[in-house]
């Protein structure tokens, strides 16, 4: 009796897990969407040039044709194309001999056609021979796209230590 | 074939797998989940900004109750949540709301007395220019000051983003 209801219980999650797999809901796909914007900002060691070039094309194809950046200890205020921000992906991932980026504690907040996002990146490699270690709060835009997709229409740092 | 169990483990380890043993397991379960997400948070330290405190790879233990009924004190060490607290900043209060801060040839001083900190070590030479801690702010600093000021995240934080006390 135990075992039956251990095994009906395992079934149902694996039932579960596969719907939220093939058919995932606005939030699965938000999800997503940073964890393949994490993906492609991540620069594993010996990277060739043309990879480099494509994933930061990628991270470009994640974002509107024009969305707002604002990370103020970069520089970086007010709206950039598609092509800006590929330039933008390939100057920060060429800083880094070896890159991982990891978004977690995401907080979606969904509005129709719009989707608010809070989360925590952290950001760890090499650069310059010294190890790097990032961490930082984000908050992102997004909007649902023609093909029902989301992409990036905001993207900024949110300050949590002012000195 | 059927197994048995080494007369060398007792028996109570080894409950009858039945629905009542499986009731206990998921209570534990639940039980061991709330305490260690709600109460007492494990953390290990990645980063060396809290050095000699805390080492980088090293554990500590957050206590998310500990200003439940009391403020947060001068010299604690406070987890302070980002996005959520999956990944938490560890640092140290120096400056409570109100009180005017600033550093001078490394040396920490509020409200134009130097203070002693016998949790930093190493060379310092930090120099910030005074600044007073907002309402509702705490100012905090890593105990690694021998890293350039520029290189280190510090400066107020709201008291809202204080997870509990670290140890």
């Amino acid at each position: 009796m135990v075992k039956k209801t251990i095994y009906i219980l395992l079934a149902a999650l694996a039932v579960v897990l596969l719907v939220r797999h093939f058919f995932p809901g606005d939030e699965q796909k938000i999800r997503q969407q940073f964890t393949r914007l994490a993906g492609y900002a991540s620069r594993p060691a010996g990277e060739k040039t043309l990879a480099g070039l494509q994933r930061a094309s990628a991270v470009s194809r994640l974002f509107m044709d024009r969305a707002h950046i604002d990370v103020a200890e970069a520089g970086l205020a007010g709206e950039y194309d598609r092509q800006e921000i590929r330039t933008l992906a390939l100057m920060f991932r060429n800083r880094f001999a070896r890159l991982s980026v990891e978004c977690v504690d995401l907080t979606v907040s969904l509005d129709r056609d719009q989707a608010h996002v809070t989360a925590t990146c952290r950001a760890v490699g090499t650069a310059g021979g010294e190890r790097v270690r990032e961490t930082r709060e984000i908050r992102a835009d997004l909007v649902r796209g023609r093909e029902d997709d989301w992409l990036f229409s905001g993207f900024a740092f949110v300050p949590v230590l002012q000195r | 074939m059927k197994g048995r169990i080494p007369r060398s483990i007792p028996a109570w380890l080894v409950p009858a797998m039945n629905r009542r043993s499986l009731l206990r397991v998921l209570l534990l379960g639940l039980a061991a989940w709330l305490f260690f997400s709600r109460v007492l948070l494990p953390l290990r330290i990645d980063g060396r900004s809290m050095e000699p405190t805390f080492g980088d790879g090293s554990w500590a233990v957050c206590n998310r109750l500990a200003y439940l009924f009391a403020q947060p004190r001068r010299f604690d060490v406070v987890a302070i949540r980002m996005a959520g607290d999956r990944v938490v900043l560890l640092k140290r209060i120096v400056a409570l709301a109100g009180e005017t801060v600033m550093f001078r040839k490394g040396v920490l001083y509020v409200d134009g007395r130097p203070l002693a900190e016998p949790h930093v070590q190493g060379p310092c030479n930090w120099n910030l220019a005074p600044r007073t801690v907002a309402p509702g702010r705490l100012y905090v600093v890593g105990d690694n000051r021998a890293v350039p000021m520029q290189m280190h995240d510090f400066g107020q934080v709201d008291r809202q983003r204080i997870l509990g006390k670290v140890w």
